[in-house]
């Protein structure tokens, strides 16, 4: 009887709703995402394929690849050596559950639909599973994410910070947005953390034309990546 | 270990894989998703099915919606449009859209449609936010609400859904003079 009843909670439970953490992140839900890295031995490594890239707002190849590298990096602030990214060429442009984390640009095989800027893909296994105590919701349980890709779609025109940490857009901006912002919110998503409702958080749903802020992540998105069992006290 | 991964998935049929898509669109109003949209119908969705793309690397989801009303473009009215999106599932292999439009059959819906690659179905423009669903008011007559959500945006316009339904006779008016208006 005590056996019946615990299965018709759970289904009436259902799928794992959004989990909202402190300071107005959440986590991807239905259900909770996140590498498993006994699985995918850190670093999650990103290739970025560099062979295209877009070319409004006049920014360098060089430039590109750097603010990208620098946007996937961003997210070691959650555990030392978490992610690495590196141009290479031979990482497949565009979306593909191949095993291969990719960032290419320009949307190759035309997968996204007019008034898209940037969208990731992540494959979770939902038949393989693990979970940690986090620090702000507890013992959770995720889905293994065993792939993500990013790509930026075409025609749009990019800027980036003046330096490390500047909120400051490159000279003559007009109408771009911070691809470096836009990289770290995406690979965010790739990580398995959702939006935000704090207007300064990186994973914040909204972007404005040069603002050059959102490439730093603040407390608050760090803090919402801390319960993904990426942490050394989690894993 | 990927392909070993996905070849247990698909043979043993033991593990299911998901995958979510989370989008930055730009935002748009009802005058910008009228002419970034080859097609504006309002229709009932009928029915959904998925599979594979031709490479085996992607999950599309086909739904056939009957079109009862069109604001622009060409489609027939009584006729049926196919809506291609990526997402869905595939024996044990679930990908899922983050901000991609989901459809109910039975759900009446006004879609801003763009033609998908290859031009033999449709995808809405800027995902989700090219849907609305359509409802009775409590007056009784039909309104229009937006459907967006999993999505980032960028810009800040302001569409006239924005602050909650609108009158779908009064959307689809207007839809039809902005689609009227010759391009910028």
């Amino acid at each position: 009887m005590r056996r019946v009843v615990a299965l018709i909670l759970l289904a009436l439970a259902g799928p794992a709703a959004a989990l909202d953490v402190p300071c107005g992140g959440r986590l991807l839900d239905n259900p909770l995402r996140s590498w498993n890295l006994a699985v995918t031995r850190p670093p999650i490594a990103m290739g970025i394929n560099s062979t295209v890239v877009p070319t409004g707002g006049g920014l360098t190849r060089s430039q590109i690849e750097g603010a990208t590298i620098a946007a996937v990096q961003a997210w070691n602030v959650l555990r030392t050596g978490l992610v690495h990214a590196a141009v290479d060429s031979s990482c497949p442009r565009g979306f593909a559950h191949d095993g291969k984390p990719c960032i290419s640009y320009e949307d190759p095989a035309g997968t996204m639909s007019g008034g898209v800027l940037a969208a990731t893909v992540i494959w979770a296994d939902t038949g393989g599973t693990h979970g940690c105590t986090t620090p702000d919701v507890g013992a959770q349980t995720f889905s293994d994410i065993d792939d993500g890709d990013i790509v930026f779609a075409d025609g749009w025109s990019w800027t980036l910070p003046t330096a490390p940490g500047s909120d400051i857009c490159l000279n003559g901006c007009n109408k771009s947005y911070d691809l470096e912002g836009v990289a770290t919110h995406e690979m965010g998503h790739v990580l398995g953390i959702d939006h935000s409702a704090n207007e300064a958080d990186t994973m914040f749903a909204s972007f404005s034309s040069c603002d050059c802020s959102k490439s730093s992540l603040s407390a608050c998105d760090i803090q919402a990546g801390s319960n993904l069992c990426y942490g050394t006290g989690c894993q | 270990m990927r392909s070993s991964a996905l070849l247990l998935v698909l043979t043993a049929g033991l593990l299911s894989v998901r995958s979510s898509q989370a989008s930055v669109v730009l935002k748009l109003d009802e005058v910008g998703l009228t002419r970034a949209a080859d097609a504006v119908v309002v229709g009932e969705v009928l029915d959904s099915r998925s599979e594979w793309n031709e490479v085996h690397t992607l999950i599309w989801t086909l739904t056939r919606v009957r079109v009862d009303d069109v604001a622009k473009g060409t489609p027939a009215r009584g006729g049926v449009v196919t809506v291609r999106e990526v997402g869905g599932r595939v024996g044990d292999v679930e990908a899922r859209m983050i901000g991609a439009p989901e459809f109910v059959p039975g759900e009446r819906v006004v879609l801003f449609l763009e033609h998908a690659p290859g031009g033999a179905s449709f995808r809405t423009v800027a995902l989700s936010e090219g849907k609305l669903v359509v409802s009775r008011g409590p007056d009784g007559r039909a309104v229009a609400t937006s459907a967006a959500r999993g999505l980032a945006f960028a810009g800040q316009a302001n569409a006239m859904w924005d602050a909650g339904p609108v009158d779908l006779e009064v959307l689809l008016t207007t839809v039809r003079g902005h689609a009227a208006e010759p391009r910028p």
